[in-house]
């Protein structure tokens, strides 16, 4: 009868031998127990390597020495030997089962660095989200596709935009025609509510290949140079006023004072009198004008020198009666 | 079968040696001595080359050092196992359980680097 699977026959076993048969049985099942011990265990790599090798310390004990003896020629060694094929059954078993528990280990092993890297990417994206939040600058990181993958609460308050809406979209607008990592000025937003960034580009290197954007919003900065200017330009105008003022006054006085002459020494004359009253008059008006304008010069106001130059200006004096 | 000590890159290294044979005749004197040496020394490289013949008494001493070293937490390496020990080491997979290497710097350049993946030995 011919054996259905001879890889299934028990070890070392003569099957016209009963006794034979019967010890190979018995230590197959001692194999199998062995086996079944190592695969609870296999959940442990050095739990397992221990176990096995306490077994084979066993076993190597048990055969007789000669079954594996190098100095005899294969042929000659005991390979019959029940134990000695238990033994070979045996380590078989535990080589497949600790490469199996290895693997797993090692997967298990990967997972878990792959985890623990998770956790500081995701720690380190916190930290750099918490940092570039913090700062007044608009920050703006894109992707070396040209899309917005961060931008910080400036860089949304600069585009007008709410939480995560400007993810994705193109980093163009912040940059405009300031080339890849160079510096530039654009603005942003509409005509009316534009602001005016000073824009630094550069580029993250790999593996992301991205860029960071800084943005500086210097439209305040611009203006408050314009009123700085304003203002000085305001100072030297008011101390010419006062100079001029000055100036003025001296030969005012002089014109006064000739005028009330005329008025008192050509008396019976009427059109000197009354060329005198006029030519008085004027010189007066002109005397509380530049007191006037002195003492805007004195206190720096130009928004009261403003004033006195927006001031309706009167009929001069003595127009009405040439007139008639 | 002598157990000869040395120290080579601050690693014990075991010759066995004196005799051609580690086999039944001298596997009990040898593996106490070798397990004694094994035991609290650092990682250990055990050189076979001078070993010619080999039995399962034998190889019983060489799992019995291996053991001993994993006890102490502990790395043991096996070098120059010539091819007639090596091939009774295939027959039982030994050669698949224990670490081998061709020679004593092999073994050394072996232990310089972390342990192989998920044979975590179990440290004291």
């Amino acid at each position: 009868m011919n054996d259905p699977n001879p890889k299934d026959r028990a070890p070392g076993a003569a099957l016209d031998d009963p006794a034979a048969l019967l010890a190979a049985l018995e230590e197959l099942g001692r194999v199998h127990d062995v086996a079944l011990e190592m695969i609870d265990r296999s959940g442990d790599v050095d739990a397992l390597l221990g176990r096995v090798l306490d077994e084979l310390e066993r076993r190597l004990d048990e055969i007789p020495s000669d079954a594996l003896d190098s100095r005899r020629a294969p042929d000659a060694r005991g390979h019959g030997d029940p134990k000695l094929r238990g033994l070979v059954m045996f380590t078989g078993q535990a080589v497949r089962l600790l490469a199996r528990a290895r693997a797993t280990a090692a997967l298990g092993r990967r997972a878990r660095e792959l985890e623990e890297a998770l956790g500081r990417a995701e720690t380190a994206n916190r930290q750099l989200d918490g940092v570039i939040g913090a700062l007044d600058a608009a920050i703006v990181i894109a992707d070396r596709h040209g899309r917005i993958v961060r931008a910080n609460r400036a860089a949304r308050a600069l585009a007008g935009a709410s939480d995560g809406e400007l993810l994705g979209e193109a980093v163009a607008p912040f940059v405009r025609d300031v080339p890849r990592a160079q510096d530039g000025e654009v603005a942003i937003g509409a005509d009316a509510t534009a602001r005016v960034c000073l824009v630094s580009r550069r580029d993250l290197g790999e593996p992301g290949g991205g860029e960071v954007v800084l943005l500086h919003d210097v439209t305040e900065r611009d203006r408050a140079t314009a009123e700085r200017h304003r203002v000085d330009k305001m100072a030297e105008l008011l101390t010419a006023v006062g100079v001029l003022a000055h100036h003025i006054n001296n030969p005012l006085t002089a014109l006064m004072g000739r005028a009330q002459l005329l008025r008192q020494t050509r008396a019976s004359d009427p059109a000197v009198v009354k060329a005198a009253t006029v030519i008085d008059e004027s010189a007066r008006r002109i005397a509380g004008l530049i007191r006037e304008l002195a003492g805007v010069a004195k206190e720096g106001s130009d928004e009261r020198l403003r004033s006195i130059l927006e001031r309706p200006q009167p009929p001069a004096a003595g127009s009405a009666e040439e007139a008639s | 079968m002598n157990v000869l000590p040395t120290t080579r890159d601050g690693v014990l290294c075991l010759r066995f040696e004196g005799e051609d044979a580690l086999d039944y005749t001298c596997a009990g004197a040898t593996r106490e001595r070798a397990v004694g040496l094994v035991s609290g020394a650092g990682d250990v490289v055990i050189d076979l080359g001078a070993v010619e013949f080999i039995d399962s008494a034998g190889l019983g001493v060489l799992v019995s050092v291996f053991k001993a070293a994993r006890r102490s937490g502990r790395r043991a390496v096996f070098a120059g196992a010539r091819p007639g020990v090596r091939s009774v080491m295939r027959i039982i997979r030994l050669d698949l359980i224990l670490e081998l290497s061709g020679d004593v710097p092999a073994a050394l350049a072996m232990l310089a680097q972390t342990p192989p993946a998920g044979a975590e030995v179990r440290r004291a």
